[in-house]
């Protein structure tokens, strides 16, 4: 009886394991593989050992791209996770009439497609015509037209911007989601013992809320050091000016799939495993570091 | 150590969603099987109608429509299914081949890849049996730049896109005086003339009107027209004294105001023929259709074309057989129909005034051609005029690459971000990052 009940159990499987061998581990092996090799042609590579790593390790553009991710996807999270927070908190602890209006108005953004959003800020910001420009000329706030987009910073603020934009709406669900699975025996007894509403937010619902928070920490990250699609639309695929929207993706992109360099493009998806993985590996241990001991 | 387990799971998920590139090599595309199937490629006795089958052919542009239309009247029996493919076009065809996928019968190629597919070894050898292409009446400029290291044809194409300078005729009336073509061409003839008439343009518009478009516009014949080394050989790098002269050039045009600062291809660059704040572009022979014709539908009549103190080309599309094919014999009837078929030239010339790679149907059809958008004049003629001049020796597959970070380093120059130097220097750095396959010395 139960090992018939374990067949059908391994059959129910076998579609998500054909499927993770066949598009996620092998392609995970093979680009490893990659990332040994040297492209000599269009259909030779030779086998060069760690070359690429070495290489990688002393690129400056590759180097340059990990601060640019890091420095956008901060920009990003920081004022994210206050927005989505505060609104959660008001979105539950007072009952607003209109909760669930807002919180779909918030999430609106979320449904445009990224590119769409790239290529409308583009259009918004552009030099000679964009309408920010026509705006502020014609309120003489400005004297001559501003190019927006050859100024670095501006072009990394306004990416971050983007991505908080999109993504607050989100994260706020996910907490207030959270925050209404905290067990209300918990905040009547506090109730009963005499907490304000300040003391219920500090002491009970930020403490129980750190999961969500870490879950939305983590997937923001992955989420973050994977940007491209916002710093591609916005910059035309140029990752200009000067570099400043050269991510870690799209610097991959334009090795493997415009230069390409299939083995250098493996070898910095891999550069960005590795990151992946130590932050990831390092928000969990501050996160839940003093669970684990108790 | 679950969670440290479950981490690791959630980045090789994210990685591996980046990580889906592949290659194996495709060894099965040798012309064996071309000599089974293609046997009656070459007769002559077979009637047109006695082709049957269906072809898949890929491009990016709409202009195959057009051909695919013709060829099936020719070829009652050959159904041809044309995919166009928007973005990323190259992308996906080079991933395609790469890993030697099932692909199209026939694919298209910007002029600027055409060297890349070359050396991919993607199209079949057409100077070889069973095609033995005549290329005796393309356009020399043409058949050398889809020719491999060996000289021999890999492509064929339907157009040779020489370029030239494309005005308003009433802003030239009102600024330079006259708006005929002849008299415009002799102010644009030297790179001083050509600022001259800037310079008359913005004071003459109390700068409203700019003689260029932007930066790319310049480096559009600059590229092929001033340039006389080839960016890489044999693996190295060489950076032509010229491309010091340009920093120059661009830094002048934008410090005297000469152009509109629009971007290349953006939205606002195609509607500005629509409006007086562009005096003309540096277009090819397509420009007309692609960029005028989109921008400004009813500005039929108000354009010039003058020559620009060097000749250029820019773009064109080349067509040729992926070696994977199965069904080659059939391809080589599209291409062949395509790139060389005299009747079929012709009639494209009267329908979409486009410029054609055959010298004879150039010829014959220059005679007595008016083009009713610009003005009457006779445009072939100008084309015909450019053909001799236009420099292919120093084509690479680099070249797109490269010009591209060339116009970004010079967008720094010009934006004040960096000296002159310094964007020459980063310039360099930025050929040797992106091809690693490229010496920099």
């Amino acid at each position: 009886m139960k090992k018939k009940r374990a067949k059908w159990g391994l059959l129910f499987c076998l579609p998500f394991v054909i499927v993770f061998l066949v598009f996620q581990l092998y392609p995970i092996i093979y680009s490893f593989y990659l990332s040994l090799t040297y492209q000599e042609s269009n259909n030779t590579f030779t086998f060069i050992g760690f070359g690429n790593y070495t290489e990688l390790a002393q690129d400056k553009v590759f180097w340059k791209s990990v601060l640019n991710t890091w420095k956008i996807w901060l920009m990003c999270f920081i004022p994210q996770l206050i927005a989505a927070l505060i609104l959660a908190v008001l979105l539950t602890q007072y009952h607003l009439k209109a909760a669930g209006f807002f919180r779909a108005v918030f999430y609106l953004p979320n449904l445009v497609t990224a590119a769409s959003i790239g290529a409308l800020f583009l259009a918004m910001f552009s030099w000679q015509t964009g309408s920010v420009n026509n705006i502020l000329l014609a309120l003489g706030i400005i004297k001559e037209k501003v190019n927006w987009m050859s100024s670095p910073a501006f072009a990394q603020g306004i990416t971050s911007f983007i991505q908080w934009w999109m993504w607050f709406g989100y994260s706020s669900i996910i907490l207030t989601a959270g925050i209404a699975a905290i067990s209300q025996d918990v905040i009547e007894s506090s109730i009963v013992d005499g907490a304000n509403s300040w003391q219920r937010l500090f002491k009970i619902t930020l403490p129980l809320l750190r999961p969500t928070m870490v879950y939305v920490l983590v997937t923001s990250l992955i989420g973050g050091m994977q940007t491209f699609d916002i710093p591609m639309t916005l910059s035309k695929g140029s990752a200009e000016p000067n570099k400043s929207l050269m991510t870690m993706v799209f610097y991959l992109y334009n090795m493997a799939f415009r230069n390409h360099d299939y083995p250098y493009g493996a070898t910095i998806s891999y550069g960005l495993f590795i990151i992946i993985v130590v932050f990831s590996l390092l928000f969990f241990r501050v996160m839940y570091g003093r669970k684990d001991k108790e | 150590m679950k969670r440290a387990l479950s981490v690791l799971l959630i980045g090789m998920t994210a990685v591996s969603m980046l990580g889906g590139c592949g290659s194996t090599k495709n060894a099965a595309s040798s012309s064996s099987s071309v000599d089974e199937t293609t046997a009656a490629a070459g007769s002559s006795t077979k009637a047109n109608a006695d082709y049957k089958g269906t072809l898949e052919v890929w491009g990016w542009t709409t202009d195959p429509e057009y051909q695919v239309t013709a060829f099936e009247k020719a070829y009652p029996n050959v159904k041809v299914n044309y995919t166009q493919i928007g973005t990323d076009y190259d992308t996906k065809i080079q991933t395609v081949i790469e890993n030697g996928t099932k692909g199209p019968d026939v694919f298209y190629s910007d002029v600027k890849n055409v060297k890349y597919y070359i050396d991919a070894d993607a199209w079949e050898n057409l100077s070889a049996a069973p095609y033995n292409a005549d290329t005796s009446d393309e356009v020399p400029y043409c058949k050398e730049v889809a020719s491999d290291a060996d000289g021999n044809v890999r492509a064929l194409t339907y157009q040779a896109t020489p370029g030239g300078f494309w005005y308003k005729r009433d802003l030239a009336k009102k600024y330079l005086g006259t708006d005929d073509p002849a008299e415009v061409s002799k102010m644009l003839s030297t790179m001083d003339g050509l600022m001259d008439a800037a310079e008359k343009i913005k004071t003459g518009s109390g700068d409203k009107t700019h003689m260029f478009a932007g930066t790319n516009d310049l480096w559009t014949f600059a590229n092929y027209g001033y340039r006389t080394s080839p960016w890489v050989t044999d693996g190295n790098f060489t950076m032509d004294p010229y491309i010091s002269d340009f920093f120059d050039l661009a830094k002048k045009v934008r410090d005297n105001d000469y152009d509109a600062k629009l971007t290349w291809w953006s939205d606002e660059w195609i509607a500005s023929t629509s409006n007086d704040s562009v005096f003309g572009y540096c277009l090819p022979t397509w420009g007309l259709e692609y960029v005028i014709q989109t921008g400004a539908p009813n500005s039929k009549g108000n354009w010039g074309l003058a020559s620009m103190p060097k000749s250029y080309f820019n773009g064109g599309s080349f067509l040729g057989i992926y070696k994977g094919s199965k069904n080659k014999d059939l391809a080589w009837l599209y291409v062949n129909f395509v790139g060389t078929n005299k009747d079929f030239l012709t009639q494209f010339v009267k329908d979409k005034s486009d410029y054609t790679s055959s010298v004879s149907v150039n010829e014959a059809v220059s005679k007595d051609y008016t083009n009713d958008w610009c003005g009457g004049q006779n445009t072939m003629e100008y084309f015909n005029s450019q053909l001799e001049s236009i420099n292919t020796k120093i084509v690479t597959k680099y070249d797109d690459t490269i010009g591209n970070l060339l116009m970004n380093n010079v967008n720094l120059y010009l934006d004040g971000t960096l000296t002159k130097d310094a964007a020459i220097a980063q310039f360099k750095d930025d050929v040797s990052t992106n091809c690693r396959d490229v010496k920099v010395n």
